[in-house]
């Protein structure tokens, strides 16, 4: 209990603040009814269940080793191929020149 | 955040940040629904940060809500304070002293502003000490110390006067 002798101003601070009542509270809920409201609330959102986890979705992903034989191999394709077109234009060409002479 | 981890959160934390919402408004009711809310909300999003920071982030999640929920009303709040648990039968002097200091302390916290009254509440009722207020709060600890201070001189001036 305070001194009543003691003015509040020469109390030291935890004398003060131990002088004062504690405020009095009283809920209607107790935690537990909170928590088992809560939990009622959780199973009916199904939010009880652990979140899911989603796999990562699967990537294909080349080996660099592959990727770069595939890529060479393209090159030599389009080499080959655009090559093969000039020879045949220009024997075509010869061809067409020879039969003329010949006329 | 697992569901056991959800649980061990609640129980360390339901209590303290009801009666700090309390604190705020004095309505038993609405620090229940805001506190419940609060922790539904933390679960729903699934947030998954440390101890610490989970706490704090309660505190301020609670603060938003109190601060929507009572947008367009004054708080006035009103307290009650528990009577002394004395050793033996009070002397009849102790009784009045306690009746006149009471009558006197509740209207005096009413009027307190509520950051000083909060911090001083937290400390008085809950026990917790200036580091976890501080860290609830979101506050330095210098700052929870200041408004300590604030609040001690406001009730020693007022109390005096009353």
């Amino acid at each position: 209990m305070i001194n009543r002798e003691k003015s509040y101003t020469t109390h030291t601070q935890s004398e003060f603040i131990n002088s004062l009542p504690k405020i009095e509270i009283n809920y209607r809920m107790s935690k537990e009814d909170v928590w088992a409201q809560m939990e009622d609330a959780m199973d009916r959102n199904s939010l009880n269940k652990e979140p899911i986890v989603k796999d990562e979705p699967k990537i294909f992903v080349l080996n660099p080793l592959y990727k770069r034989i595939i890529s060479v191999a393209a090159m030599i394709v389009i080499f080959v191929g655009v090559s093969a077109t000039v020879i045949l234009e220009v024997v075509k060409r010869e061809k067409r020149g020879r039969n003329r002479v010949e006329l | 955040m697992n569901r056991d981890t959800f649980k061990i959160l609640f129980d360390d934390n339901f209590e303290k940040l009801r009666n700090y919402i309390y604190y705020r408004c004095s309505d038993g009711d609405v620090s229940t629904d805001i506190a419940q809310e609060v922790f539904m909300r933390v679960w729903e999003r699934q947030i998954d940060k440390p101890p610490a920071e989970i706490i704090g982030l309660l505190y301020k999640i609670a603060r938003d809500i109190l601060v929507s929920h009572y947008r367009h009303e004054e708080v006035v709040a009103k307290f009650h304070t528990q009577p002394p648990q004395y050793d033996n039968a009070p002397l009849a002097d102790e009784e009045l002293y306690y009746n006149d200091l009471k009558e006197n302390y509740e209207r005096v916290l009413m009027q307190m502003p509520a950051a000083q009254r909060e911090v001083f509440l937290m400390n008085r009722n809950d026990e917790l000490t200036y580091v976890e207020i501080a860290e609830r709060l979101d506050l330095s600890v210098k700052a929870i110390e200041k408004r300590m201070r604030g609040a001690l001189q406001f009730l020693r001036v007022k109390l005096q006067r009353e």
